[in-house]
Order: structure tokens, then sequence, then C-alpha cells
């Protein structure tokens, strides 16, 4: 299987307020995801996210360009058969217990009714809602709702997994679940297109990450690839060390800062690096820790959004 | 059928609702206090309790039309629970007949509940209760197919308060559709016998379906008149859906 999404030339106009006028909320979106890996769809607010997804998923229709997935338009009903979706924030019917929502969508889905019950047990203490299976949507935190979204994404059992800000309204442990629920589908094979603007997450779990600004794609890749390997500074924490030498070590690097009985300095060599190491071993001091920072995805995100703010200006 | 997870979630959804079961009780309560007017019939008690009984019936199931079908599209979009529904594998006209077909057999079953509650007091009250009344209460239920059509088409793209004027002025001006006609005839002017002739054939023909007079007083109806206006219920309401999926068909979410 080679890609499940492709979007080609993808523009979504709206027109809004009283005198219509027209917003374009993507535009000319050239966008391929591969079978098999996690892709996270990262952009401010408002950047057109989600507008995207909701094209690929049947809720909006593009203004122009085309979009595919599994090889057949996203406008043909059957191919969202494959297709498991969380929107932003999910909605359900307050009046249902989780397994009446379940079996709704496992109906609506298409799933033969033999295999319903099984489906729901499975995904119920998949999620941890297993115990509140006769308890009303209606009472549910916002946790739970979100647990419930993905348990609802999956009951068909889908190729693909497109998920809108999952983690949003998660504790940490809530995101971990989720996190290890994303490692494992892609270990079962499925493919997973995430948007978010929680860093850490794309960070830890992405295969490839595109970047959408003001409705265009500014960056796609390989995390790797956009944010290189290169080493883009050293931190090095040293403790028993005078105040003298914290003089000397100023003029050595622009970052120092000392706190109680230790001392950070930021260099960018390693030649610098090493000159502060020599220092360390003449006046006996302690080396605590030498940590090499690559450039993080928050910071490439920040230069970008940067980057192309100052385009517009 | 993907639709029939619609149709039941649509009818679990409106008799969980409260102002379904509300309208069901007023409705029983008006039906109750028939017996109130009996001082007042001189000598007419059956009829007017008959005529009280099924004129409730129609008013309250009318009601549960126009209200609960009034926000039973435009809800599942402000509360984006839509977004869950037509992201699976079902066309948007099958939501938008899902929606129609579980109305109906929410009406279908209030019209059940009513028509016991009436039969009931009927006995109590020591009237022998005819099966005539069932074929009033049937054409009631005919036209309730229109009024949810239209109350469902209104919910595509309006607010429920504004959904609910709509079909209920639609209601009562589908029963003076015989008048528009009569003064389309009448009148002198051309530019409003073109509006009258307008309003005569685009609005629904509901006075058709009220045979409660005949009824009442045992008056034989020719079977052709069942025919004719089950024949126009299906052609109606059928005009009515097609452009609601048209409507909802292009909508974006």
């Amino acid at each position: 299987m080679g890609k499940v999404i492709v979007t080609e030339n993808l523009t979504k106009e709206y027109r809004t307020g009283f005198k219509m006028q027209k917003i374009r909320a993507i535009e000319n979106l050239n966008l391929e995801v591969e079978a098999r890996e996690i892709f996270g769809f990262l952009g401010p607010n408002g950047a057109g996210k989600t507008t995207t997804i909701k094209i690929l998923v049947g809720l909006a229709q593009p203004t122009s360009g085309k979009a595919t997935v599994l090889g057949k338009p996203c406008t043909d009903v059957e191919i969202k058969r494959q297709i498991g979706y969380l929107p932003e924030s999910p909605y359900f019917y307050e009046y249902l217990n989780p397994v009446e929502y379940l079996k709704l969508c496992a109906q609506l889905s298409g799933l033969p009714s033999d295999d319903h019950a099984k489906q729901i047990t499975k995904l119920l203490k998949l999620v941890r809602l297993d115990a509140f299976e006769k308890m009303k949507i209606r009472g549910f935190s916002r946790g739970m709702l979100q647990r419930l979204g993905i348990a609802q994404a999956l009951i068909h059992d889908p190729e693909l997994v497109i998920l809108d800000e999952p983690m949003g309204g998660l504790d940490p442990i809530g995101r971990r679940e989720f996190r290890d629920i994303i490692l494992n589908l892609k270990t079962q094979g499925k493919t997973v297109f995430f948007s978010t603007h929680i860093l850490a997450d794309v960070e830890m779990i992405c295969d490839r990450v595109g970047i959408l600004l003001n409705g265009k794609l500014i960056n796609i890749g390989r995390l790797d690839e956009i944010l290189g390997a290169e080493i883009e500074t050293f931190e090095i924490v040293i403790k028993n060390i005078d105040r003298k030498m914290v003089k000397v070590l100023e003029r050595l690097s622009d970052k120092v800062i000392p706190s109680e009985d230790k001392v950070l300095i930021e260099v960018k060599t390693e030649e610098e690096v090493e000159r502060i190491m020599a220092i360390v071993r003449e006046v006996n001091a302690k080396l605590i820790s030498l940590l090499p920072r690559r450039k993080t995805l928050e910071d490439h995100f920040m230069r970008e959004i940067q980057k192309e703010r100052l385009k517009e200006i | 059928m993907r639709v029939n997870g619609i149709i039941l979630n649509t009818f679990r959804e409106a008799i969980r609702d409260k102002i379904f079961i509300t309208i069901i009780i007023f409705a029983v309560i008006v039906m109750g206090s028939s017996k109130v007017v009996q001082p007042l019939a001189l000598g007419q008690e059956e009829k007017v309790i008959k005529d009280i009984g099924l004129n409730s019936i129609t008013l309250f199931t009318v009601l549960i039309a126009v209200l609960v079908g009034g926000r039973l599209v435009y809800k599942e979009i402000e509360k984006r629970t839509i977004y869950l529904i037509i992201s699976r594998p079902i066309h948007r006209w099958q939501f938008i007949i899902g929606k129609y077909f579980g109305l109906l057999l929410v009406i279908f079953e209030s019209l059940l509940i009513m028509a016991c509650v009436f039969y009931l007091i009927l006995v109590l009250l020591g009237i022998t209760p005819s099966l005539n009344l069932l074929l009033s209460i049937l054409m009631t239920f005919f036209e309730l197919w229109i009024i949810t059509a239209l109350a469902i088409f209104f919910s595509t793209f309006s607010s429920p308060i504004t959904s609910s004027i709509f079909t209920f002025a639609i209601y009562f001006l589908g029963h003076l559709t015989r008048d528009f006609r009569a003064f389309a005839i009448a009148t002198k002017s051309p530019s409003t016998k073109v509006i009258a002739d307008i309003l005569y054939y685009l609005l629904p023909n509901l006075a058709n379906f009220n045979i409660k007079a005949e009824v009442v007083h045992n008056i034989y109806l020719e079977p052709k008149i069942f025919i004719l206006t089950i024949a126009y219920t299906v052609l109606y309401s059928t005009i009515v859906l097609i452009f609601s999926c048209l409507l909802f068909q292009k909508k974006d979410f």
C-alpha cells in the first residue's frame, strides 16, 4: 500500500459575515501521507488544520483541488468505512450510555452485528470506560468524553485514523495512554493522521510532520530532516567555582547563569566546551553535567512562524 | 440497513425528550377533562366528547411534529453530534430519511397512546367507541407525514424557533387552501389571482385530511377519498424531503 492521503491543490474558501466576505481557510494544499505512518499535522489556531480534516472526512467540500483517501475521492461514502475520525472536543448523544452509543456507531459504520458486543467490550476496556458502561454520557468528564471519542473512532477497525486535537482535555496520564494507543495502532499497521499544537506529543510519536500556517503548508518531512541532527548548543553545569572565575567564564560565553553553588554555561562549539573544561580542571571545579542540545520542534515551529509573519510584513 | 440506526436513535432521542413527555401528559389531561363540558353539551355529549378527543389528538401530535421536528436536524448541527454521523459511511440523504422516519415512529407511538386513552375514556363514560374514529386518527397520521417533512425541511437551514413558526404557519394556511382557490376564482385583480393560485398549488391541501365531522356524525366516506389522500401524502412528502436532502447535501459543517 502506498499513499493513504493525497491532496492536490486543495483550497477551501468560506463566506462569512453580512457582506459575505471571502475567507481562504486552506490554499493549494499538497499533502501526502504514507501508509502505516504517524503523521503530525501542526499549526497554530486558525491555520486550517480542522478544515483540512473536515474535507477528508466528508464534513466539508473543497472549493477547488482534490483529496483522495486510500486511493478514492474523499467524497466517496464507502471509503469512510476505512476511516476512523475523532473531532476536536467531540460531542455525543448525552441521553445514551457508552454501550448504546458505540452500538449506534458500529451499526452506522457497517460492522456486522455479530461483532458489535465483542468490539464494544474490547474498546471500552482499552479506553478504561468499562466501569461506566451503564452511565449516561451526560455525566461524563471531559477526559472520559475524549476517551469515548477514541473508542468510537476505532469501533469499525479502520485503516486510517484521523484525530483532530486528540490530546485536548486530557491529563498527563490520559495523554500518556493516548500516545500508547496511537503507537499501538501503528504496530497494527494502521495509519494515523493527527492535528495538534502540543509539540511534545508530536516529537515523541510522529514519523513525519506537516506545518500549516494561514492555510499554507510551509514545511513537511521527517522530524530528523526538519530539525537536523546537528547539535545547536551545549549546556554545562559546574560546581565549586568562585566569583572571579565566573567573570572569566562570562568572557567565553554569552550565557552564564550562576545559582547558589552552581553555574550553568551555554556554548555553541566543541572548542568552547574544551576551553571551559580546561578551566574546570585548572581550578579543581566539579563538572555536574554536559548536555548537547538539539533543535527542538518548538524552536523550529516558532522560527518558521516568525519567518512567515515577517514575509507578510 | 444503516438508516435503521438513525431511525432508532431519533426515536430514542424523542421519547427521552421532556417536550415529548410533557405533550403526551397534556393531551391525556385535555381528553380526560372532556367530561367537564358535559353540562354545556345540551344532549350532544357523545358528539362533543368525540370531537374534543379527536381534535386534542390532532393538536398535540401536530405540536410534537412541529416542536420536536423543528429542532431535529438543527440540534445535531448546533451540538456537533452530526460530525460523528456524517463522517461514517452513510449518505447525507440517509441521515434526513432516518430522521424523518424516526420522528414518524414517535408520532405513530404518540397516536397509539392517545387513541388508547381516548377509547378508554369513551368506554368509561359509557359511550360505545366506533371503529370509524380510527379512520380520523389515521388521516391525522397521514397529515403528519407532510407536517413532519416540512418541519425537517426548515430544520436543515433554520433555528428551531424559526422552523416551528414556519411549519405552524404552513399548517394553518394549509387548512385554508380551498379558500385561496375560491378567492382566486372570485377576485378581479390579476396579481391577487396569481398569488392566491400560487398559494393554492404550493401549500399542502390539509383540509382533505380533516374528516372529523363526518366521522363524529357517522357520515359514509368513499374509499376513493382515502386512496387519493394517501397518494397525495406520499407525493407531497417525497417532494419536500427531496428538497431537504438537496439543501443538506451541499452543507458544510
